[in-house]
This record gives C-alpha cells, sequence and structure tokens, in this order.
C-alpha cells in the first residue's frame, strides 16, 4: 500500500483515515462496556452482599457486616456508570477531532475506590471474623 | 488534582505518561485503538478483582451461617480473606500494569509479559485448591443447611 502511487495515496488517504476512525470509534464503544461490564459487577455483589446478610444471619450478627458496604459497592457501580458514560462522548468527541489522549485521573479514581472496597472488605471479614470467635468462646 | 496524581503516581513508582508534544504527527496509527485496548485490559482485571472481593466475601457470609450452631469459629474466613487480599493485590497491580503499558504504547515499546499471568494463574490455582479442600472439610450438616437457602 505505501509502495503505491502519490495520486492514488492520495484518493485513498481519506478513505483509510474513515476506515481507522470507525475502527476506532466502535473500540470506544467496546471500552464503554468494559465499564459498564465492571459497574454492572460493583453492583451486583453490592447487592449480593445485602442480600446474604439479611437472609443468613442471626439477629445477633447483623451489626457485624454491614449492609453499609453493599451499599458502598452499588454506589460506586452507579458513580462509575454515570462518569463511564460522559467519558464515552468525551472519547468520542476527541476521536472526531484527533485530539485523542489516554485517560489517566479515571483510573487513579477508579483504582482508588475498588481499592478502598477492598480494604474494606478485609476488615469487615476481619472484624466479623473476631467479633465472632469472642461470641463463641465465652459460650 | 493533577498535581496530587502525579505526586501519587511517583510514590507508587509509575512510568511518566507524559507525550511529547512534536509526536502528535502520530507515527503509529492505531495508536488510539491500543490505547482502548489497554483500557479495557485494564478494566477486566478490575472485574477479575472486584469478583474475588465479591467471592471473598461470599464465602465468609455463607461460613458465618455456622458459628451459633457449630460453637467453632472455623477456618472458612481465612479463606475469604485470601481471596480478598488477592483481589486487592490485583487491583494494584493492574492499576501498576496500565501505567506501564500507556507509556510503552506511547513510545513503541511494548512488549507482552507473561510474569503476571503465571503468577495470578498460580494465586488463582491456590485459592481453588484452598475451596476445593473447605468444600470436603465442612461437617456435611452445614452443606445441608447451605443447599436449604
Amino acid at each position: 500500500m505505501q509502495l503505491s502511487t502519490p495520486m492514488k495515496v492520495d484518493e485513498q488517504k481519506p478513505k483509510q483515515q474513515n476506515l481507522s476512525r470507525a475502527i476506532d470509534r466502535s473500540a470506544n464503544e467496546r471500552t464503554f462496556l468494559a465499564w459498564m461490564r465492571a459497574a454492572i459487577a460493583l453492583m451486583a455483589f453490592g447487592f449480593v452482599i445485602v442480600r446474604l446478610r439479611v437472609v443468613q444471619l442471626p439477629v445477633q450478627y447483623r451489626h457485624a457486616m454491614g449492609w453499609k458496604l453493599g451499599l458502598i459497592f452499588s454506589l460506586v457501580g452507579l458513580a462509575t456508570v454515570l462518569i463511564s458514560t460522559v467519558h464515552y462522548f468525551a472519547i468520542r468527541h476527541q476521536i472526531d477531532h484527533d485530539t485523542y489522549e489516554p485517560p489517566d485521573g479515571m483510573v487513579f479514581f477508579f483504582s482508588f475506590a475498588v481499592g478502598l472496597l477492598g480494604i474494606g472488605v478485609i476488615y469487615a471479614i476481619l472484624a466479623a471474623a473476631l467479633s465472632s470467635t469472642s461470641l463463641v468462646i465465652p459460650d | 488534582m493533577q498535581l496530587r496524581l502525579k505526586g501519587l503516581s511517583m510514590l507508587l513508582k509509575f512510568k511518566s505518561t507524559k507525550v511529547n508534544t512534536e509526536k502528535t504527527q502520530r507515527p503509529n496509527p492505531s495508536r488510539v485503538r491500543d490505547h482502548l485496548a489497554n483500557e479495557r485490559t485494564y478494566l477486566a482485571w478490575m472485574r477479575t478483582a472486584i469478583s474475588l472481593m465479591g467471592f471473598g466475601v461470599v464465602i465468609v457470609r455463607l461460613r458465618a451461617f455456622h458459628p451459633p450452631m457449630l460453637q467453632t469459629p472455623g477456618n472458612g474466613w481465612k479463606l475469604g480473606l485470601l481471596f480478598s487480599a488477592v483481589g486487592l493485590l490485583t487491583v494494584l497491580f493492574s492499576t501498576k500494569h496500565y501505567f506501564g503499558v500507556r507509556h510503552d504504547i506511547d513510545y513503541d515499546t511494548y512488549e507482552p509479559t507473561d510474569r503476571w499471568v503465571i503468577l495470578f494463574s498460580l494465586a488463582i490455582a491456590i485459592l481453588g485448591a484452598g475451596v476445593i479442600y473447605y468444600m470436603f472439610t465442612v461437617p456435611s450438616i452445614s452443606f445441608g443447611l447451605m443447599t436449604v437457602e
């Protein structure tokens, strides 16, 4: 393709750019869907945490590991939906105007939020385990 | 905000992702696609991490059902803790990996790495062995109670 004459390149170039733009746009859409899947995973696990907790735990353990954790999971998922939708349209605009820059703040923010959730999960597991042992041992 | 991000990236020893402005010529025509694919890979790692943490919670939730009747704290929470810890580590490593690959794409020096994949499958295999071990060591009465739900 590079070996063709300048004339041919001239007429081929806009077409090629259009093609690449279509590929870039669909890549952007796939990325958006990946964000959505991540958000759905967060919300689903928030729901599972709350659900298991309500159904299975006897009354005296209800304070141990909270519905709060599930709520925070779901809220982070919801925020991800909103932010990534805005992000999708911003990237679409950037692709059309050839000013694409890969994101960093958003990735940092998401990792930060999920990392905090992980710390919360570990804390909750430890708290539940320790409180159940301390409740069991006196018995 | 920008400054804080820079400080954070320095703290975590991420590679600098500054794109030099004279490179706007863009020698790599698939640069946008590569970056977007990198972002998707990052998100796939994050989904895996979220699943691990969620599964850790689920194990502990199911486990927490037992103490009132069996009178023993048991080891199930340790398995859940291990799952969540692996999930948390995955968050850290995938973020680091994302910024590393982002730098490599901009400078055309991307090389696929086997290290993280091997390490990760090793970790998951250990977790799977833990789950199987746990399934065969819990008393069958608790299984009966779990299947009712």
